[in-house]
């Protein structure tokens, strides 16, 4: 049925036509419309479904548009996006097949280099070692022909000693062999040859010749003696008494044997043990001498003197006493009295005057303690310092004044960071010299621990400063340099007293 | 001529071994390390009340003036100057300089009787005497 013709029949809408019939909102509770009411707003709908058609054709219109717009944009970023990615892949697998063939280049040239290397060292390593095998089979060639030809002169050489021992041996033993045969048929000559032919002296022989010798002979119990033979032994009771018993008592005629001896007795004044006409004995003394030389016992003997005594050699090797007394040796080594220095008896004023020379090498004043000794020549200078040093000369101030300036000696420290410690070896002086790096910087000294100080300050990176300190010896002083750069001198100078 | 009683120089008589002479040129190693000691500051001082700036001080003994401030300004300077015998001309001098706020430190070696001028800002902690070693 055709809706939009005046004909149509239509009585009822229902549903969404009726909303749509009476143009309300959906959300408008219409369900029915009846009648012309139906009809009329059937029209109604239908031009406003002709209306929303063209609204709906127009929507779709404008979305394909929008739609071929947006496609053709997203076409064309799509295009771009793929270009540049396109250019990025081309431009990465560029780069990295550059980099891939750049490093097979690489790893070849390594490869290969390192092929050859191995090649050069593994031929240079066989060249080596045939050479050593080469060397080695000539040794053990050289070594093997040498042990073989030395083992084989020793076999021959052996051989030949040992066949001559062999012939030689078979020879004695072929001599054995006839000796043998020899001494067998002699045997049997002798034990079985005629007993009556004593030439070849055969057992049988000397059997009869024994037993025709025994026949004649006394038995073990001597009781087949003839009277002539039975009258030949002395019968017991035809013996001394002695004879028998052994006893010194039963001897006969026996001797008077005198009393035991007793010692000689030097003390005793009679008897057996006196001993006569003896000697007079001097008294003996034990008393000593002792020969010394520079101080040092050079042995010692024992005299019959009560007293003892010294002679004292000293280190030249004459001979002296405490009693002033000089012997001297001449060129025959005789000893030779050269003077005579008296001990003082209360009757001089002096004991001994010399140079210093003299005193020192007579060593008056380790042998003769107790001596007045005049040295002659030390007067004593007028130039000696006194105590106070007051009376210096100018040329002594000027020296005194010098000792605590610097010297030229120094040591180089190792570059102290700030406030490094360093205790003064010596009395001398301590110099930093440095450049500072920033806009002002310093180099001083800081005594420890008093803090006493002295501080060099100066401005704009590139200026050099400067600083010195007295230091005595010992005394620790902690360095300081701030905003330095570098320290061309770190330094502890000595005193010139000091060198 | 010296008198001895074996190695004992008798009473009267000195001993002349080991003595200096005027021109103080036998001392020993260990006499001129001592001489040279005796020149070095010691630890024995005397803190001084601090003058006005340019107020001078008489050194009681040979020793060492030394003084310590902090910076106030920009630069800060410290001066001591030691003076000649009359008192008027320039004889040596000592000084430091420091930026705003550190410490300056100055030291010179005087002898005594010697006069020092002493130039300083308000900012002074510390102005002392230190006798020389030799000098304790």
């Amino acid at each position: 049925m055709n809706i939009e013709e005046d004909s149509a029949q239509i009585n009822v809408l229902v549903g969404e036509a009726s909303k749509i019939a009476v143009g309300v909102q959906p959300s408008q509770k219409i369900d029915v419309i009846v009648g012309d009411a139906a009809k009329m707003d059937c029209t109604r709908a239908i031009n406003y479904i002709k209306s929303g058609t063209a609204e709906i054709d127009k929507a779709v219109e404008e979305g394909i548009e929008d739609f071929n717009a947006n496609a053709v944009a997203k076409t064309n970023a799509f295009n771009t996006n793929a270009t540049n990615k396109t250019n990025a892949f081309d431009l990465n697998a560029s780069n990295k097949t550059q980099d891939f063939n750049d490093n097979a280049t690489s790893k070849t040239g390594d490869f290969n280099s390192n092929a050859t290397d191995k090649t050069n060292t593994f031929n240079q390593n066989a060249t080596d070692k045939t050479g050593d095998f080469n060397d080695n089979a000539t040794d053990k060639t050289n070594d093997f022909n040498s042990n073989a030809s030395d083992k084989t002169q020793d076999f021959n050489d052996n051989y030949v000693a040992k066949k001559q021992i062999i012939d030689d041996a078979v020879s004695d033993a072929q001599g054995y062999a006839t000796s043998a045969s020899n001494s067998a048929d002699l045997a049997k000559q002798w034990a079985i040859g005629d007993p009556s032919e004593p030439v070849g002296y055969s057992s049988k022989y000397w059997a009869n010749e024994a037993s025709s010798t025994v026949s004649n002979m006394a038995n073990k119990d001597l009781s087949n003696l003839s009277a002539t033979g039975d009258a030949k032994f002395v019968q017991p009771s035809q013996l001394a008494t002695v004879a028998t018993t052994g006893d010194y008592d039963d001897l006969i005629n026996k001797p008077t044997i005198p009393a035991a001896q007793v010692n000689s007795d030097w003390n005793a004044l009679s008897g057996v043990a006196q001993i006569l006409n003896k000697p007079t004995i001097p008294t003996v003394n034990n008393s000593t001498i002792e020969f010394t030389q520079g101080g040092v016992s050079k042995g010692s003997f024992t005299l019959n003197q009560a007293t003892g005594a010294t002679i004292a050699l000293d280190s030249g090797g004459s001979i002296i006493n405490t009693d002033g007394v000089t012997i001297n040796t001449n060129a025959d080594d005789e000893l030779q009295a050269i003077g005579v220095i008296e001990k003082n008896a209360g009757n001089v004023k002096y004991d001994w005057v010399g140079t210093s020379a003299e005193y020192t090498a007579q060593n008056v004043a380790t042998l003769h303690p107790d001596w007045v000794c005049f040295i002659t020549d030390d007067e004593i200078p007028s130039n000696f310092a006194n105590t106070d040093i007051s009376n210096l000369t100018t040329t002594g101030k000027s020296t005194v004044a010098e000792l605590p300036m610097p010297s030229d000696n120094y040591v180089d420290l190792s570059v102290p960071s700030d406030g490094t410690q360093y205790t003064a070896p010596a009395n001398g002086w301590l110099v930093l010299k440095g450049t500072i790096n920033a806009q002002v910087g310093l180099v001083g000294f800081e005594y420890y621990p008093s803090g006493i100080a002295t501080y060099n300050w100066a401005s704009l990176s590139g200026n050099d400063v400067a600083s010195y300190i007295p230091v005595s010896k010992g005394q620790t002083v902690a360095l300081r340099r701030v905003n330095i750069s570098s320290l061309s001198t770190a330094r502890f100078y000595y005193a010139k007293g000091e060198i | 001529m010296s008198i001895r009683q074996g190695n004992n120089f008798i009473a009267g008589t000195p001993d002349i071994s080991g003595k200096a002479n005027t021109d103080a040129d036998n001392f020993t190693a260990t006499g001129k390390e001592t001489i040279t000691s005796y020149a070095m500051p010691s630890v024995s001082y005397t803190d001084l009340s601090v003058g006005a700036s340019g107020a001078t001080y008489t050194a009681p003994a040979d020793g060492y003036y030394y003084a310590k401030g902090t910076s106030s300004g920009t630069w800060q300077e410290l001066a001591m100057v030691c003076t000649l015998a009359d008192g008027t001309s320039l004889d040596y001098a000592s000084n430091c300089w420091a930026p705003s706020a550190n410490d300056i430190h100055v030291i010179i070696p005087v002898r005594k009787g010697a006069v020092v001028a002493f130039y300083h800002s308000e900012n002074v902690s510390i102005f002392r005497f230190i006798y020389a070693q030799g000098e304790i």
